[in-house]
């Protein structure tokens, strides 16, 4: 079955595809949202208002093949409205043990590695919500500037100019740190 | 796909690191379900089941009759209103949920393979015609087990007011105390949107067990396994997404809900 026919019995109430549309995608909903809001509390909050949404308002998205960006769309806004109300509280426990686990890297490098991960994912935890919310979705998740747009409601332009004030904000942040060459590519 | 510079990849990769271990908890699908259960109390509002997904036997937490097919006419979807906030999840209450249900079933509260009871409800299902209009009324129950480190197990059950008929050759039977026991599985490959079908695809389409699900970031299959017989007028449906469960272990956990293992 195609992941429209699952949006068509949606759509029609059919709680069963909603089950399955929401397996799809819960983590990828999950993680831009705690990306976005920098709280797990407050991301599975915004997962959960946005599926809720989904479900109440299925029969408002006109393309049945346009599921996934409609339901980003709720996400992005919602999280965004999350993290606007809320200063970004990231316990600093998780920071630290994601920052000790070292996953991925190992011996000599282990230190250096850790270092600029932990640079990197301070500096973009430290941007404003705008800034910080645009380099999720087009670094992370990897969308478009155009489906950016759409997802914020905003004028392309204004993606680009939120993703090149990022890009400044973050040279400030990582100039110095071992092994980048920020300077070279920002 | 963008070509990413150098540090770009760094930030994705850290972004990346700070998701690991975050996933969507079973809680968190619960509380979404009782939201949704608070909202069609208040809207009076109805979930439907098409025939064609009851059909295909991929429906979890409701009626399930894979496989079959409704026999009657008359009846073009069928309605089922859940009450996810009554989940029991205490075995010790399953006279009083088979009371509510209204008929007697096998159940079982731990199977020896080490799958064990979660939570159980009871879900009203209304048989509409094309207009709308409900024609007959019925309970079903499901129940989920799990064990640690594997994918859940549900199992419905359900008594249906119209005779089914079982449709396609299974891949897998067995004779139980009087009773076939059916197995199948279904193979569901999640694709991007702009993924183009393979030759292997196209073959795998015209397969009455393999469906292609467009939406994804990667191509990711899953294998949806059943099991399904009919007991004394009760027709009962085991299942899971990616069960680390062959047929004869499906069919072993059946017989121990028969009462025949």
């Amino acid at each position: 079955m195609t992941e429209e026919a699952l949006v068509r019995q949606l759509k029609e109430g059919d709680k069963t595809s909603f089950d399955l549309l929401y397996e799809k995608y819960k983590n990828m909903a999950l993680h831009t949202a705690y990306l976005i809001t920098g709280n797990r509390s407050d991301s599975e909050d915004v997962v959960q208002d946005t599926f809720v949404k989904v479900w109440l308002h299925c029969r408002e998205l006109k393309n049945d093949s346009g599921f996934k960006a409609w339901m980003m769309q709720i996400l992005v806004r919602t999280a965004y409205k999350s993290g606007k109300k809320k200063s970004r509280e990231l316990p600093d426990e998780e920071i630290m043990q994601k920052a000790d686990s070292g996953q991925g890297f190992s011996s000599m490098e282990q230190v250096i590695a850790r270092e600029e991960a932990e640079t990197i994912a301070e500096a973009v935890k430290a941007l404003p919500i705008k800034q910080r919310t645009v380099v999720v979705l087009y670094y992370y998740q990897e969308y478009q500037v155009r489906e950016i747009a759409a997802m914020l409601g905003v004028l392309e332009g204004t993606v680009k100019s939120r993703l090149h004030t990022a890009r400044k904000l973050l040279r400030g942040s990582l100039t110095g740190v071992s092994g980048m060459t920020v300077e070279r590519l920002v | 796909m963008r070509q990413r510079e150098d540090w770009e990849e760094k930030i994705k990769n850290v972004l990346a690191l700070e998701c690991d271990g975050v996933t969507a908890s079973r809680e968190l699908k619960d509380r979404i379900d009782e939201r949704i259960l608070e909202s069609q109390k208040e809207a009076g509002h109805m979930k439907k089941l098409s025939m064609k997904k009851l059909a295909i036997g991929v429906a979890v937490g409701c009626l399930l009759v894979s496989g079959g097919a409704f026999a009657a006419g008359r009846v073009v979807s069928l309605t089922s209103h859940s009450y996810k906030l009554d989940a029991c999840r205490n075995y010790g209450d399953m006279d009083k949920i088979q009371a509510k249900l209204g008929y007697a079933a096998d159940t079982v509260e731990k199977f020896s393979n080490g799958y064990c009871f979660e939570k159980m409800s009871v879900d009203d299902v209304n048989g509409n015609d094309a207009d709308g209009n409900v024609i007959y009324t019925y309970k079903d129950l499901n129940i989920s087990y799990e064990k640690s480190g594997e994918p859940t197990v549900w199992l419905d059950v359900v008594k249906p007011v119209e005779s089914s008929v079982r449709r396609g050759n299974p891949e897998a039977t067995r004779q139980a105390g009087g009773v076939t026991l059916y197995y199948d599985t279904t193979t569901y490959k999640f694709v991007p949107s702009n993924y183009e079908l393979t030759d292997e695809d196209r073959a795998n389409q015209e397969k009455d067990n393999f469906t292609i699900s467009y939406g994804s970031d990667e191509v990711e299959i899953q294998t949806a396994s059943d099991v399904i017989w009919e007991k004394d007028g009760v027709k009962y449906h085991l299942m899971g997404f990616d069960l680390n469960l062959g047929a004869d272990e499906m069919f072993d956990m059946a017989e121990e809900i028969m009462g025949t293992k």
